[in-house]
């Protein structure tokens, strides 16, 4: 797809572009245009999701830890 | 999320976290950091800042360099319990509205320190980065500006920078 047919897509779907997993590596090129138009990427890759998922609730974890150490020592 | 219940982000964290573990995706070849930052008191969304150097090939003229690691960052948000959708973005006026004002500034924090984490951990050659917004202007480079710094003071140099056939500043910085 070129890039005003992309551009014609984006601004006519509604603000967030479902975007399906890139086949791994994902080439520079392939992806340039992608970064210019669109401002949201919803997460569609089940692993991509799975991952993002488990590394989030990782950090969620840290930061609740982090916040409950700060009130304890108050 | 129930139609007229406005939901509300607020932070889960008033500093920065002193150490940001490194994440490596054996799939994509990608290292990434994801630091929380805020949650949702309606829905169950939490707002991530996410930090990425993934290797990829340039097939474009500009930049020159052909092969490189790219840094990137994101705002991730994240719906644990599956009722809104998860997002990523790169645009400022979106993730404005997931993040709360009080941890604005801690996001440049953040990224420099994420930065400085994957750098440490990678010791890469050549470094791509690259402008969200086309032709930005100063305010929008200044957190480009401090990756700039944290990645001389790491002991990188400018190898190439300028504005690329979309318009978009990009840098190329090299051991």
């Amino acid at each position: 797809m070129g890039v005003i047919e992309y551009c014609m897509e984006v601004s006519m779907s509604v603000p967030a572009k479902h975007i399906d997993a890139p086949e791994k590596p994902k080439l520079f090129a392939d992806y340039v245009s992608d970064r210019v138009f669109d401002g949201v990427r919803v997460v569609t890759d089940p692993q991509l999701a799975a991952r993002l998922a488990r590394l989030g609730r990782e950090a969620l974890t840290a930061a609740r830890n982090s916040a409950k150490q700060k009130s304890e020592a108050k | 999320m129930k139609a007229g219940v406005v939901a509300m982000f607020k932070p889960l964290i008033d500093s920065c976290p002193s150490v940001i573990p490194v994440d490596y995706d054996e799939g994509s070849g990608a290292y990434q950091t994801l630091v929380a930052v805020a949650e949702c008191d309606v829905t169950q969304r939490v707002v991530y800042a996410v930090c990425q150097l993934a290797y990829t090939t340039n097939y474009q003229p500009i930049p020159a360099s052909l092969w490189f690691h790219e840094f990137s960052f994101y705002i991730y948000v994240n719906s644990i319990d599956g009722s809104e959708l998860s997002i990523l973005t790169q645009d400022r006026n979106i993730a404005r509205n997931y993040i709360p004002k009080t941890s604005v500034p801690l996001i440049m924090k953040i990224l420099v320190r994420s930065c400085d984490a994957l750098i440490r951990r990678v010791k890469l050659n050549v470094v791509y980065r690259v402008t969200k917004v086309l032709f930005p202007i100063q305010k929008a480079l200044a957190k480009h500006d401090l990756i700039t710094n944290t990645m001389y003071q790491l002991g990188y140099v400018l190898l190439e920078s300028g504005t690329d056939q979309f318009g978009r500043s990009y840098w190329v910085m090299t051991t």
